[in-house]
């Protein structure tokens, strides 16, 4: 009887199933950009839940986000739409993103700047 | 208990096992591990002791950072040793790859390694730190590695309950191959990843 080398035996054990591995490696190369920012987020996240001493299940519940998207946030997989990340900020009581132009600061300048411009017409002597 | 090749174009070359009631094989489990901040940050929280201390000096935040990026590094690294030829990945896995040693391999105190790290400072880890990330295999035969598992090492001995779990891992690969008769007895060597990826 002819005896079976070992790449024989082997090739029996292995598993037709492809290994899901290059798939998940190139998606992720692909979704860098915004998953860096993803995962910078989540670390936030969970520095303020251990500040708050909050559970997954608590957060989910004050912002009304599913627990299974909490869970992909606090992994830092989940692609957040801005009304995402705006109730995390009210329930977290934090700021998770900031932007050059702050639409709340803005305002205040432009009125301060109203403001001024009346003092200096009182200032004005005719 | 399931064998998964990695490189499909080249078959036996490189593979995992796929444990029972987990999705996935354990190369590509391990890649996710280490690139879930929730899963990192429980990971170090708990061994906090372990990243302040004579070998290491970091903030749990700073540690997650890190594991993310050599985690991507190293993916980098996979998809560049698909892209090789048959016979470059072969000499590549060869050398990816080194035995473990037995001081590793037993779950014993390392003193030696201990008092050869004392005195590191913060500054100069930072700049010839040796990567935490570990993944363990068998090797059968010349050209044949199996993907038991990975962690993240913290500390020079096996101690830690979650490297025992890995000990054991390889164990029970060696005790299915051994089951399937693919290998004799003397016929395998335990591995871990050397650093050449980095």
């Amino acid at each position: 009887m002819a005896v079976e080398k070992f790449e024989e035996k082997f090739a029996k054990i292995v598993s037709k199933t492809p290994s899901p591995l290059f798939e998940k490696i190139q998606w992720r190369l692909d979704n860098d950009k915004w998953l860096k920012k993803s995962q910078a987020i989540a670390i936030q996240i969970g520095d303020c839940m251990d500040t708050l001493n909050i559970t997954k299940q608590e957060l989910s519940e004050k912002t009304n986000i599913p627990l299974e998207t909490i869970n992909n946030i606090i992994k830092g997989w989940e692609d957040m739409t801005l009304q995402t990340i705006s109730k995390l900020e009210t329930a977290l009581n934090t700021k998770l993103i900031t932007m050059e132009y702050d639409f709340d600061k803005q305002k205040t300048e432009e009125l301060e700047e109203e403001k001024s411009a009346v003092l200096d017409y009182d200032n004005v002597i005719l | 208990m399931k064998i998964i090749d990695i490189f499909e174009f080249i078959e036996g070359s490189l593979s995992a096992v796929q444990y029972e009631n987990i999705a996935i094989d354990e190369l590509s489990n391990i890649l996710d591990c280490w690139n879930d901040v929730g899963f990192l940050r429980d990971f170090f929280k708990e061994n906090i002791s372990d990243l302040n201390n004579n070998f290491h000096n970091f903030t749990v935040n700073e540690a997650i950072s890190i594991t993310v990026k050599e985690a991507k590094n190293l993916k980098e690294y996979i998809l560049t040793l698909a892209g090789l030829g048959k016979t470059d990945v072969t000499n590549t896995l060869q050398t990816l790859f080194k035995a473990l040693d037995n001081n590793e391999y037993r779950e014993d105190t390392l003193e030696l390694q201990k008092t050869k790290a004392v005195g590191v400072d913060k500054k100069s880890i930072g700049k010839n730190r040796k990567s935490w990330l570990r993944i363990y295999a068998i090797r059968l035969g010349a050209n044949c590695f199996i993907i038991s598992g990975g962690a993240i090492k913290l500390t020079p001995d096996m101690k830690k309950e979650h490297l025992k779990i890995e000990l054991r891992k390889l164990e029970v690969t060696k005790r299915y191959l051994d089951y399937c008769e693919v290998f004799d007895e003397n016929d395998y060597q335990y591995l871990k990843l050397t650093r050449k990826w980095q």
